[in-house]
């Protein structure tokens, strides 16, 4: 049976991966999508943690978590379909209208 | 888990929920078949709702149940924050009216949108389960995000959306990674049994991992109630989007945040007190002085009023600090009680806004304001009021706010805690400098002279919700002891 601590590793790393890409990139595609990484590395942690503690309510958790993340998207979604018909991009950068 | 259907008497405790809810779903159900000329039969159905919860939670009682296998907790605690929500719900509900009219923007989604961030916020601040936590703040935050960017086709409100977005999902991230560490140490989300655990056989320096997650958690819980520097997305989001729906955003998540705050880390942390509460002393040193200082620079006024509600957050965090010491009750009732003098205040100076503004969503500047005295001297007059609340000057509810708040912290300082006296230095010296940019816009609407540069919008129940802000801002303020008593009684069932 494999560890508990590699899937909290596991966990852990694709978190930071999406933090750092969140962080770094530009384009909002992109950034949306290692959001979802993030979501899901907590995912991750809940079932591993479900799994040792040998009951249901981390898998529970992360069926809310996955029903969250598709509602959160598809607003993220509503929102940038917006910004391309008012600007003809998503890019980040030039999201720069509102300042100090 | 004989128990899993709840019974109908816990439902019922339930019914100012069930109310908003059904009302937000009615309004979906009817937009698309409502004519245009009877609009405003949607922003009705709202007000109905919003006043029928509002009865239904006066006459709940003052018992606590734990329902919904220990997700939520009815109690005064939940019903003082569910009243917050309530009125400020309905007062937004009559401040968007006619501003969304001019905007041709005045539809049903809209409304429904308002009843469901209301109903995570109820919702939230009866939650006492993390999952229950985070599944009403989601309820909230992606309400809201649909109402920040509402105006579609405006660049602004586009980019305050985005913004408000991205970092809200990050920050719920965060929240979740915090979560599933407690989840993890505990085995357990239920934030009593959490407490229990940790104060029995917890302690940071056996679960480094705890530490971990009260970090993640802070971070989180930052974002949503704007602690510097969790607070970079505020001032954009709120000058972007629709002025009624900042004075939402600036009331109602705010204290919803509040309200979640106190009992995960009172009740689910509390054995790790001595740690937050340096933490969160810390946040509200910058988050007060940041905000302040940032507030003194703007020339628009709607960003002025952004920057001073990151100022506001930064005073009532101090109560969060004093409730983590021997004087808890006194803390997290200053904070309730801090929360309720905000709304008043907070909404009728958007609703000013509202009233007069430029063509733009782009709001309108100090200089706009010059000479408002001569041109409307009762509507200046009303601002006053609403103004020297927000510095907290007697006799109105704002300064009976910070009385309380600093008065917590300086009783602490007088127990031999110098660490308390020194913050209640810099909050005091804070409340100095606030009323610099509150006192010059009253200056500027008293004192100069000005040309009329702003289109008047007035209308009824715009005017209604600014008298009735500034009345309520004057009553509480010479009778606060009704409120006051009741915030003590509210927190109560946490200690």
């Amino acid at each position: 049976m494999i560890p508990l601590t590699y899937y909290l590793g596991l966990g852990a790393a694709l978190f930071t991966i999406g933090l750092i890409v969140v962080l770094t990139r530009r384009n909002i595609l992109v950034i949306f999508m290692s959001i979802e990484l993030m979501l899901n590395a907590v995912n991750i942690n809940f079932v591993a943690f479900s799994r040792y503690f040998d009951h249901l309510q981390g898998d529970i958790i992360a069926i809310f978590v996955i029903t969250v993340a598709a509602a959160e998207a598809a607003v993220g979604w509503g929102i940038v379909v917006s910004i391309f018909r008012n600007r003809g991009d998503v890019d980040i950068e030039n999201i720069n209208l509102l300042k100090w | 888990m004989a128990n899993l259907l709840p019974s109908v008497q816990d439902i019922l405790l339930l019914t100012p929920e069930i109310i908003i809810l059904l009302s937000g779903l009615l309004i979906l159900l009817i937009t698309p078949f409502v004519e245009p000329k009877y609009q405003r039969i949607t922003p009705s159905l709202a007000i109905a709702g919003s006043l029928l919860a509002f009865i239904a939670s006066q006459s709940l009682g003052a018992g606590h149940r734990v329902i919904l296998n220990g997700m939520i907790s009815v109690s005064l605690y939940s019903a003082f924050f569910q009243n917050i929500f309530l009125i400020v719900n309905f007062l937004v509900v009559l401040l968007s009216l006619t501003y969304l009219e001019e905007e041709f923007a005045n539809m049903g989604e809209y409304y429904a949108m308002l009843m469901f961030a209301t109903l995570g916020m109820m919702l939230m601040a009866a939650s006492s389960d993390l999952l229950s936590i985070f599944l009403a703040l989601e309820l909230m935050s992606v309400s809201l995000y649909i109402l920040a960017g509402y105006f579609r086709r405006h660049s602004e409100s586009n980019e305050a959306a985005i913004k408000y977005y991205l970092t809200g999902v990050l920050a719920s991230a965060f929240m979740l990674y915090g979560i599933s560490l407690i989840y993890g140490i505990t085995g357990t989300t239920n934030l009593r049994a959490v407490g229990d655990f940790i104060g029995v056989s917890g302690s940071l320096a056996r679960d480094p991992a705890l530490g971990m997650a009260m970090l993640m958690l802070v971070m989180g819980f930052g974002f949503k109630i704007a602690a510097v520097p969790f607070h970079m997305w505020l001032p954009d989001v709120y000058e972007g989007s629709p002025t009624c729906v900042t004075a939402f955003m600036s009331v109602g998540p705010k204290a919803a945040g509040f309200a979640a705050v106190l009992r995960v880390f009172y009740v689910g942390l509390g054995s790790l007190r001595l740690e937050w509460t340096v933490i969160f002393a810390i946040l509200s040193v910058l988050t007060m002085t940041t905000g302040n200082l940032l507030a003194l620079t703007q020339k628009s006024v709607k960003r002025m009023l952004a920057y001073s509600s990151i100022a506001h957050a930064g005073y009532a965090i101090l109560g969060l600090t004093v409730a983590g010491t021997a004087l808890e009750g006194a803390g997290m009732s200053s904070l309730l009680f801090y929360m309720f003098s905000y709304l008043f205040m907070n909404v009728g100076a958007f609703a000013v806004l509202i009233l007069l503004r430029k063509k733009a969503l782009t709001s309108e500047s100090l200089d706009d304001f010059n000479g408002l005295a001569q041109r409307a001297p009762f509507l200046a007059f009303l601002m006053a009021i609403l103004l020297l609340s927000l510095t907290g000057l007697p006799p109105t509810v704002g300064f009976v706010g910070k009385f309380y708040v600093f008065g917590a912290v300086i009783q602490v300082a007088l127990t031999g805690n110098g660490f308390y006296g020194l913050l209640a230095v810099i909050a005091v010296v804070n409340a100095a400098i606030s009323a610099f940019y509150y006192l010059r816009l009253l200056m500027n609407i008293y004192l100069k002279d000005g040309a009329e540069t702003l289109t008047w919008r007035y209308s009824h129940s715009l005017m209604f919700v600014i008298v009735f802000s500034a009345l309520a801002t004057l009553y509480f303020g010479i009778f606060p002891g009704s409120i006051l008593s009741l915030a003590q009684q509210s927190v109560k069932i946490l200690l």
